[in-house]
Order: C-alpha cells, then structure tokens, then sequence
C-alpha cells in the first residue's frame, strides 16, 4: 500500500483517510492506532506487568486514587490517573461519572432513568451509571440535540 | 453561582406554570382578573417553589431509593409551598378552591416529570442509534 505524507499547518486541519478494497484487520488496527493516540497502555496485576490494549478496556474506575482497568472479564491496574488516561484515550472514550470513563464501542444499550441519569450496559454485561452531567457530553460527542 | 442560576430558572418556570394554571382557570370561568400584587405575588411564589429543588443538589451520586425519597420530600414541601402561597395571595378561600389549586399542582407536576422521562426516552433511543454504528463486534 502507498503511504503519503502531507505537512499541515494546524493540529485541528489534522486527517487520515485510508483508500483500501477492505477493512482488513490491518487497517481496522491502523485506525484504532490513529484514533487512540497510543496502542496500549502499561498495567499491572497479580504482581505481573501486562500490556493492555486501549481496544480491549470497557471501563476504567478511580477508586481511593488508585485506577482499574476493566476488560471483558479482568480488572488491573494502572498507576497513570484518570485525566491521565483520558488524554491518550481515543475519541470512543468518554467520561461516565467523576470516577470512571467508559468505552462507548463496548457499551451494548443505554437506558434512561428517572432524574436524567442513564444505565449503560455494556457488552460483557456489566452496568455503569452514566451521570446527567455527562450524558450531555455524550449527547455533544455524537451532535444530538 | 450554580445554585442561584438553578433558583432562577425555577423560578422562572415554575412562575410559567402558575400563569398557564390561571389562564386555564380563566377560559374555564371566562373571566380573568388581576389585582395589582399578582404578578410579584407569581414570582414570589415561583421563587419559593425552586428553594424545593436544593433537595435534588448532587442527586447524581444517588442511588434509586434515596432519589425517590427526596423525590418525595420535594413534592411534598412543593405543596405545601403552592397551598400556602394560595391561602396568603388570596388565590382561593374556599375549600373548592384548594382543591381547585392541588388539582392543578398535580397536573403540573405529573406533567413535568412525564415530560422529562419522555425528553429521558428520546436520548435514550438517539443515543442507541449512534451507539450502532460504533459498537464493537464480540
């Protein structure tokens, strides 16, 4: 495949497009890659260093300063914080309530409940509440009015 | 500052409904009058109908039985405050006419939640829908 490379002035004129027959697995990481930022992220558990990818992460919960990484049936941790992650994380990746950011591709429906809040169930089974507060953003973050 | 935004805008629209009521009531008896003090009497008690809302101040952090209790408490202490408004601004004198006001506060109220589930479900459904088209296959 042809790579081009062309120089712009802004970070916000910034763009990849990617001209392929298929989404191939190949492209499907390229883009992961390029919407993340970064790949994965160093985490730890049982005493044991892993490397976690950003795909595979369907919560991350601050709980008495320390974060956990929730994939589909593990949890680790990581010593970087949350505003910490949230800079590397893609834009798939939003905040749910103060302690936690979920990753809207893992996240199977949403329900809304009385007083504005929203339930998200996500694709593991797992319910996070998602807090008014940042329902709006996600409402911003996929332009509904 | 938060708060006192939060007030305002209650206020505001709590003082909308007050007037919505009375302008029913007044196609009803096709008749509709105001003594002087209404309006500031309106207002008034649109601003102690928001100091209510205070109860529901980080209701985010809540759990499903504590919001229905303060959910309670509000509609309660909201009654209250529209019953006595009523009785001081002289909006009734008779028992008809309490009733005549707890009647329109229920409406009003059912109908302010009702529409905030209904405004709750449309999110809920376009939020769904944007969620399709990211959502990841497993």
């Amino acid at each position: 495949m042809q790579v081009q490379f062309e120089q712009v002035a802004k970070k916000d004129d910034e763009c990849a497009i990617i001209r392929a027959v298929q989404r191939t697995e190949e492209i499907q990481s390229a883009i992961e890659l390029l919407q993340s930022g970064t790949d994965s992220v160093t985490v730890t558990k049982d005493g044991k260093t892993y490397l976690c990818k950003l795909s595979a992460i369907y919560y991350i919960e601050s709980v008495d300063k320390h974060t956990y990484l929730y994939t589909k049936d593990s949890c680790y941790e990581t010593k970087l914080r949350l505003y910490e992650l949230e800079e590397k994380l893609g834009i798939y990746y939003a905040r749910c309530s103060k302690a936690m950011i979920v990753n809207l591709r893992k996240v199977r429906n949403v329900s809304s409940e009385l007083g504005g809040r929203m339930n998200a169930t996500l694709l593991n089974g797992e319910t996070v509440v998602i807090s008014r507060s940042y329902v709006k953003e996600i409402k911003r973050r996929f332009e509904i009015s | 500052m938060k708060i006192a935004k939060i007030i305002c805008m209650q206020a505001m629209m709590i003082s909308v409904g007050i007037l919505f009521a009375i302008g029913i009531m007044g196609i009803i008896n096709r008749e509709l009058m105001f003594a002087w003090y209404q309006p500031m009497a309106i207002l008034g008690t649109g601003v102690l109908c928001a100091l209510p809302s205070l109860v529901f101040m980080g209701f985010d952090e809540l759990g499903k039985k504590k919001f229905l209790c303060r959910l309670v408490l509000h509609a309660v202490c909201e009654y209250f405050v529209v019953a006595l408004a009523g009785f001081w601004f002289g909006w009734y004198s008779e028992l008809s006419g309490l009733l005549y006001v707890s009647a329109s506060y229920v409406c009003i109220y059912a109908f302010v939640w009702g529409l905030t589930l209904w405004l709750g479900k449309q999110d809920e459904k376009k939020i769904n829908a944007a969620l399709d088209h990211i959502r990841d296959k497993e």
